[in-house]
């Protein structure tokens, strides 16, 4: 028998096309039961043009090109242009960037070394590795900073580490529980403690502007070795690697990717934040985080499949709506609106401009802007609204002054679509019409409909 | 004063000394002494040696590259006897590899212990060869030669310190002990004097990191602005030669009217000043085409036309002499700086890629040195300039001649004086201490470079670093102590069962434990 490989291939891209679509069908069957049960009416699927800016945006962190947003709409199969971005390597740059703002924020604070954390998470996603090994690499780290850029999360909170570990990657705040127990959860200080412990063999050394993180064996009795939080005890004298197994196994893992991801695409955690899961903030559908979590497991922790499966679901395709104007937002009845990142603006903004802004350009733009003030901040909530990076962001505008001119025959309608992939109503039209084409593209770059992911 | 030779580097590299003498920051400088001399003291001298070596061997193996070799030696595993077979179902399993990486880092750690114990002989043994001997025999030459610059220096104060004072009191007794102008040296004066890699690390250490195996690689982070810069520069050597030949022509019209003249006209007439003017000119963000088609401009703003040739514009004198001070600095810069930078850059490692191929070529030629040198902002001092500043800055002419502290100054020179007698007293103990620990040592190859104070503490230094450069992979001894090669694959040795138990016992206690996953 002979086998075509075209056809090998397209069974291929399928099958785990009709397993996402399974899983979407489920997580909607289940979101389906509540809006039934609460007499909730969710918002309808969003129309193809504002689906395809979405989609762009969170999966290759830019706004479609005017070519791209008209073929989708010659052939709206949004499967397809789901999978299509998926498999794109502007994916894999784009949830580095924002990946890696969410581990060790946007600056080399601690002489960590920012960009080659993100290029190595960039070649882990692009080379399919999961989510789980991605975690397991960075909890056990070792090596230099320049070289191996995992362990810039270790050299960022090396002070530290168990807060930045367990809002990361188990959407736990135990860090109140450092000086007593926690007041409003289950964490006591010996939980923290213990937690800490694994860290003690871990050496942090740095020349030339080179952090370099290495261990030592641990060699306590085995009463007196550190404990995870599910009782887990180390065995052997490396303490790192056996926290990175335990935790990347444990459920409270999977629950935590499936919500990071979840938030991360539809703007809301099903737990929110998600990085604070405590006896207080439960989670606003139990059943249907549990059986996300599930979906992480049985692939995997498969990125690529995880993300499919939630940009499949209706709840992900819905419009958008006002906020508080909808009954059930907390539950995914409509499209909760999200702030761009610098990334996703910068590049849409060239995108919109036909500006090729080579690396050191965006490099340089992006490190200027998050420079200028403190932003040593905490980005576990990528999507919170901060003044701080929103208003610097705007501030890149200025940059591509003088970029409309050397657009060939470019109208305010043509700028209309290029910035927001619509023609422009008949009122803005009208306002447009003795404006010059400078100012029309600074009121759309720095409007709130191109600012923000609808 | 020592050698002229000596007295100048001391001079070339002392003058950017000047500020913080003369901005009321003494404090800070002496401050910085101590520290230095502290953290000399316990790196170079009193650090065990097994701490050093602890800290290299770190750089074990990652998980990743761990990974690796266990797939590998999975791929290549008998499936003939049990035990590999048991083997094999360890090493692959997550908690199995955990298992073999800690076997593993035992073995490192008693390597480790090992090479503690024999760095020192075996540094001898095996690194001090004619060659070696020579070039540290070199580096003492100098060091001797710088320190009794400084001691000159130091000796024109002593004994003439007049005032009555605590502060005038304590410098006297600072500078009258012997070890003075050692503490100086080792404590502040030798990185400047004698720059190393790591003054040079400091700003190639943006675009470079050592790759843990002795070589340098471009950092991931930096490799995309590194080509563009390196783009930009394309074509260098057209501009060296067309810049060559345009001030070799200037050169060759100027009347030598004065020193300036006659320098000015040396200068330009030497390949050199290309070299210089081109390394200025890569500065800054324009292409190399323009900034030096504007500086060859602007030399017509520097000279004029007079009957017999051109002379220099008197308006622009003062700004042409900046001009040659700057490059006079510049070719001190490169003077000292050649030695760390040929042997950073040789170390680069250019099969890696092309971006370490580029940057290696970029920095083997005299361009790439000039340009180096002049974006290091390596201190340089002046010791005459030091020798004013501690004269007027800090001293004051005695109503009954020499010297006596200045009033405003009490304070800070106080704190100076007590920080370096107390770096002498512990340079004495550093230096009995030294002479302990090399007691044993195989020193004849060394012959009289041994004996020297300053050869030993030298030594020392370069002990270390030999140290730091080495690093212990226990993998290939995991592997010749457990598996042998029978037919192509491989088999657990019939001595290695008993680990191999082990193994199995430590990776199901782990696995066992992922069994409560919740919490």
């Amino acid at each position: 028998m002979i086998f075509n490989p075209l056809i090998i291939a397209a069974i291929a891209i399928v099958v785990p096309l009709e397993e996402s679509a399974g899983r979407a069908r489920a997580i909607d069957a289940r979101l389906a039961q509540q809006y039934q049960s609460l007499g909730i009416e969710p918002a309808g699927k969003t129309e193809d043009s504002v689906f395809v800016r979405r989609l762009y945006l969170d999966l290759a962190g830019r706004i479609p090109s005017l070519e791209e947003a008209n073929s989708f709409s010659e052939n709206p199969d949004r499967a397809q242009l789901i999978d299509q971005l998926l498999q794109s390597q502007e994916f894999s740059k784009f949830i580095s960037e924002a990946w890696t703002t969410w581990l060790v924020g946007y600056t080399n604070a601690f002489q960590t070394d920012r960009e080659t954390f993100r290029v190595w998470l960039e070649d882990q996603i692009h080379r399919d590795v999961s989510f789980k090994e991605i975690v397991n690499k960075i909890l056990s780290a070792e090596g230099s900073t320049a070289i191996n850029g995992s362990t810039n999360f270790m050299a960022r909170h090396f002070q530290d580490p168990v807060p930045a570990v367990c809002r990361s990657f188990l959407g736990v705040r135990i860090e109140c529980a450092q000086c007593h127990d926690h007041p409003f959860d289950r964490w006591t200080q010996d939980d923290y403690v213990q937690l800490k412990r694994f860290f003690e063999p871990m050496d942090r050394r740095e020349e030339n502007g080179v952090v370099t993180i290495s261990d030592r064996l641990g060699r306590e009795a085995m009463s007196e070795r550190p404990r995870f939080l599910t009782g887990a005890v180390p065995r052997t004298g490396r303490y790192r690697q056996e926290l990175a197994l335990y935790l990347t196994n444990c459920k409270p893992f999977a629950r935590n990717f499936a919500n990071r991801s979840w938030y991360f695409l539809l703007g809301q955690g099903i737990v929110d934040p998600p990085d604070d899961f405590n006896q207080e903030n439960q989670a606003a559908d139990k059943e249907l985080l549990e059986q996300i979590a599930g979906f992480a497991r049985e692939s995997d922790f498969d990125i690529r499949e995880m993300f499919r499966t939630i940009c499949l679901t209706d709840a992900y395709q819905r419009q958008t709506v006002q906020e508080n104007s909808k009954q059930g937002l907390d539950l995914f009845a409509a499209r909760k609106i999200k702030p761009l990142l610098p990334v996703q603006y910068l590049d849409s903004l060239s995108v919109a401009l036909d500006r090729d802004a080579d690396e050191v350009f965006r490099r340089t733009l992006i490190r200027s802007m998050v420079n200028v003030r403190d932003l040593n901040e905490d980005y576990q909530r990528l999507w919170d609204y901060r003044e701080s990076v929103q208003q610097l962001m705007r501030n890149m505008t200025f940059q591509f002054r003088g970029q409309v001119g050397k657009l060939k025959d470019v109208t305010a309608t043509d700028l209309f679509q290029r910035f927001l992939n619509r023609d422009p109503t008949s009122e803005e039209i009208e306002f447009c019409e003795n404006a010059p084409l400078e100012d029309v593209m600074f009121a759309l770059a720095l409007g709130n409909e191109f600012c923000f992911n609808h | 004063m020592g050698t002229s030779n000596s007295k100048e580097r001391i001079i070339e590299l002392l003058s950017g000394k000047k500020k913080a003498f003369r901005a009321g920051k003494f404090a800070f400088s002496s401050l910085a002494i101590l520290i230095l001399i502290s953290g000399w003291i316990n790196l170079r001298l009193t650090t065990d040696v097994t701490m050093a070596v602890t800290v290299v061997v770190s750089r074990a193996a990652g998980t990743d590259e761990l990974d690796n070799r266990i797939g590998d030696l999975v791929a290549q595993l008998s499936s003939s006897d049990e035990v590999s077979k048991k083997f094999r179902k360890i090493a692959t399993s997550d908690a199995g590899k955990i298992a073999i990486g800690n076997e593993i880092a035992e073995m490192a750690d008693a390597m480790r212990g090992e090479a503690a114990n024999a760095a020192v002989p075996e540094f001898f043994e095996h690194q001090v060869d004619e060659q070696f001997r020579e070039s540290v025999a070199a580096e003492v030459i100098q060091a001797k030669s710088d320190i009794d610059a400084i001691e000159n220096l130091l000796s024109q104060l002593r004994g003439q310190i007049n005032g009555d004072t605590d502060a005038d009191k304590l410098f006297s007794r600072f500078i009258a002990n012997e070890n003075s102008a050692l503490v100086f040296y080792f404590a502040e004066l030798r990185e400047q004097m004698q720059p190393g890699g790591n003054e040079v690390m400091e700003r190639l250490g943006r675009v470079l990191a050592p790759d843990g195996n002795g070589k340098y690689v471009v950092r991931d982070s930096a490799k995309a602005s590194l080509i563009q810069r390196l783009k930009r520069f394309d074509g260098a050597g057209k501009h060296l030669k067309f810049l060559k030949d345009e001030l070799r022509l200037i050169g060759d019209e100027i009347i030598e009217k004065d020193e300036l003249h006659k320098k000015l006209k040396s200068r330009l007439l030497k390949s050199q000043g290309a070299v210089l003017v081109l390394a200025i000119a890569m500065e800054g963000d324009e292409t190399l085409d323009r900034r030096v088609e504007k500086y060859l401009d602007s030399l017509e703003y520097f000279f004029e036309d007079a009957p017999d040739g051109l002379i220099i514009n008197e308006d622009a004198r003062e700004q042409l002499q900046n001009g040659m001070q700057q490059m006079d600095g510049l070719i001190k810069k490169m003077k000292v700086l050649r030695s760390p930078i040929t042997e950073i850059v040789e170390a680069i490692d250019e099969t890696r890629s092309d971006s370490e191929k580029s940057i290696k070529e970029f920095l083997k030629s005299e361009v790439g040195v000039a340009f180096l040198s002049a974006s290091l902002n390596v201190e340089t001092n002046d010791i005459d300039s030091v020798e004013d500043n501690i004269k007027s800055e800090l001293l004051q002419v005695a109503d009954e001649g020499g010297f006596a502290v200045r009033e405003d100054r009490i304070e800070e020179v106080s704190e100076f004086s007590k920080e370096l007698l107390s770096g002498n007293r512990r340079l004495r103990r550093q230096l009995r201490m030294v002479d302990n620990r090399t007691s044993d040592v195989p020193t004849e190859k060394l012959g009289e470079l041994a004996n020297s104070p300053v050869a030993k503490l030298i030594l020392i230094e370069k002990v270390q670093l030999y140290l730091k450069s080495q690093s212990f992979d226990a993998w290939p001894n995991f592997m010749e102590d457990n598996f042998e090669m029978r037919d192509g694959k491989y088999v657990v040795r019939e001595e290695a069962k008993e680990m191999i138990d082990h193994l199995i016992d430590e990776s199901a206690a782990i696995q066992e434990q992922l069994a409560n996953d919740d919490f």
